[in-house]
């Protein structure tokens, strides 16, 4: 019996590393290929600027990579290490591990394009404030990895978590349903961030003096388009450290998967949303920046609207934990 | 003598920063007496340097190529430097010698040092002013 364990874990995390890096590959590849798209608009505009163009996509793309730094490093530890099997609950956690990286680095890969290409862009336009925009440009970037970095936490206490004494229904689903909502409510965290930090650097190009509202403002709209990874990350951290009793019939099991489920992909839209009604706020305040205080209001309020969904998502994953 | 591109510039400041830090805080974990963790950061630091250097080369070559031969190569040169990141990560999962959370630390040493870099010199420049 020890022996089938194992066979299983084993598969179960060759199955993870391979979605891990292989979904996690999608996000940085598109990011890293937009910024280099980009990069030639700039460049076809201004030759003269080429030199400073190509170290801002380098840098660029440097960090939109982090995201599938990540996911490698998930794979490679689900390949190669000696995952102790003890229950049949740490196949679920393997497979979970890999499918909350590789779908948890999407996001923040395609969004950390967006601030690259667009200070490439805006290089060119204003070449007297390129340190300030590739400032700009890299703090949005890294903001844009936070939901893949929570992707990675709920990943590591996956892999390092000892599952030997859960029972394993309803725990499989429990497990399943935290990689899942970790994963995938941070696709759409991460490409609303970028397409906000996208803005800003467009802004900043534009409008170089307002480049203290407009980055103070690109923050507090990257903070809120985090939210929906956030409330992913909750439901996940429930999913993983609540215990529940054991179980004879499928249902529990299908509730905890569906409310991981719930989460995640009711995390996506809201994060995305969120990114497109910061990154007006930010591109407006950047032109008209007098009235910074009504499009600030109007973008917060935009931003909680759009907010609502996930909220509502949420709602029915913690019905479906702690109801049904 | 020759004027150093400016993206050569740059994987030079940036590579011997990042080794730079690595050997500093390699050596604060050596006095600490954690030896693993040493050789961990500086690893994953030496082999994120690479990725970044192999990155703007394969950039360059990419560029000088026809269509079809530089997409080609630009594939496989990402394969490549996948590899290369994934040679630190096999040996710090096989042999007790390197801590694992180190190396990975280490593999992000670049993208940490081009964060910092900016980030300070906006601080210290508005500072100034």
């Amino acid at each position: 019996m020890e022996q089938d364990i194992q066979t299983w874990v084993n598969l179960a995390a060759y199955l993870g590393g391979g979605l891990s890096i292989g979904f996690g590959a999608i996000g940085a590849a598109i990011g890293e290929g937009y910024t280099a798209s980009q990069a030639n608009s700039a460049i076809s505009r201004n030759p003269a600027l080429a030199g400073d163009v190509f170290k801002s996509m380098l840098v660029g793309q440097a960090i939109a990579e982090s995201a599938s730094v990540f996911a490698l490093v998930v794979a490679m530890i689900l390949l190669f290490s000696n995952i102790p099997a003890d229950s049949f609950v740490t196949v679920a956690a393997v497979f979970a591990a890999g499918l909350s990286m590789g779908f948890g680095a999407i996001g923040s890969g395609v969004g950390a394009g967006f601030p690259a290409g667009a200070a490439c862009v805006g290089m060119v336009r204003q070449p007297s404030v390129s340190g300030k925009l590739t400032t700009n440009m890299l703090i949005g970037s890294a903001v844009c990895q936070t939901p893949s970095i929570f992707a990675l936490v709920v990943s590591f206490i996956l892999i390092f978590s000892d599952f030997g004494s859960y029972p394993l229904w309803p725990t499989w689903g429990a497990i399943l349903g935290a990689g899942l909502a970790a994963g995938l409510s941070a696709i759409g965290s991460g490409i609303g961030g970028g397409i906000v930090a996208g803005a800003s650097s467009e802004g900043i190009a534009r409008q170089p003096a307002a480049v203290t509202p407009v980055t103070n403002i690109m923050l507090l709209g990257q903070a809120i388009a985090q939210t929906p990874a956030i409330l992913g990350l909750l439901v996940a951290f429930i999913l993983i450290f609540k215990e529940f009793g054991a179980s004879d019939t499928i249902a529990p099991a299908m509730a905890l998967l569906g409310s991981g489920l719930c989460m995640g992909i009711g995390g996506i839209g809201p994060g995305i949303g969120e990114g497109i009604a910061s990154s007006g706020g930010v591109k407006w305040i950047a032109r008209n920046e007098k009235d910074i205080g009504t499009l600030t209001r109007t973008m917060l309020v935009g931003m909680a609207v759009a907010e609502s969904t996930a909220i509502y998502a949420m709602v029915i994953s913690l019905v479906l934990i702690f109801v049904v | 003598m020759t004027a150093v591109p400016p993206d050569r510039e740059i994987q030079k400041r940036y590579g011997s920063s990042a080794m730079a830090l690595a050997i500093s805080i390699g050596l604060v974990f050596l006095i600490l007496d954690y030896k693993a963790m040493c050789r961990g950061i500086v690893m994953g630091s030496l082999f994120s340097t690479i990725n970044f250097v192999l990155m703007g080369e394969t950039i360059h070559k990419a560029v000088k190529r026809e269509r079809s031969k530089a997409s080609l190569s630009a594939f496989g040169n990402i394969l490549f430097r996948y590899t290369i990141l994934a040679i630190p990560l096999y040996l710090a999962i096989k042999l007790p010698r390197f801590d694992l959370f180190s190396t990975i630390a280490g593999l992000l040493m670049v993208q940490f040092v081009i964060l910092a870099d900016h980030i300070s010199h906006r601080f210290i420049y508005s500072w100034r002013r």
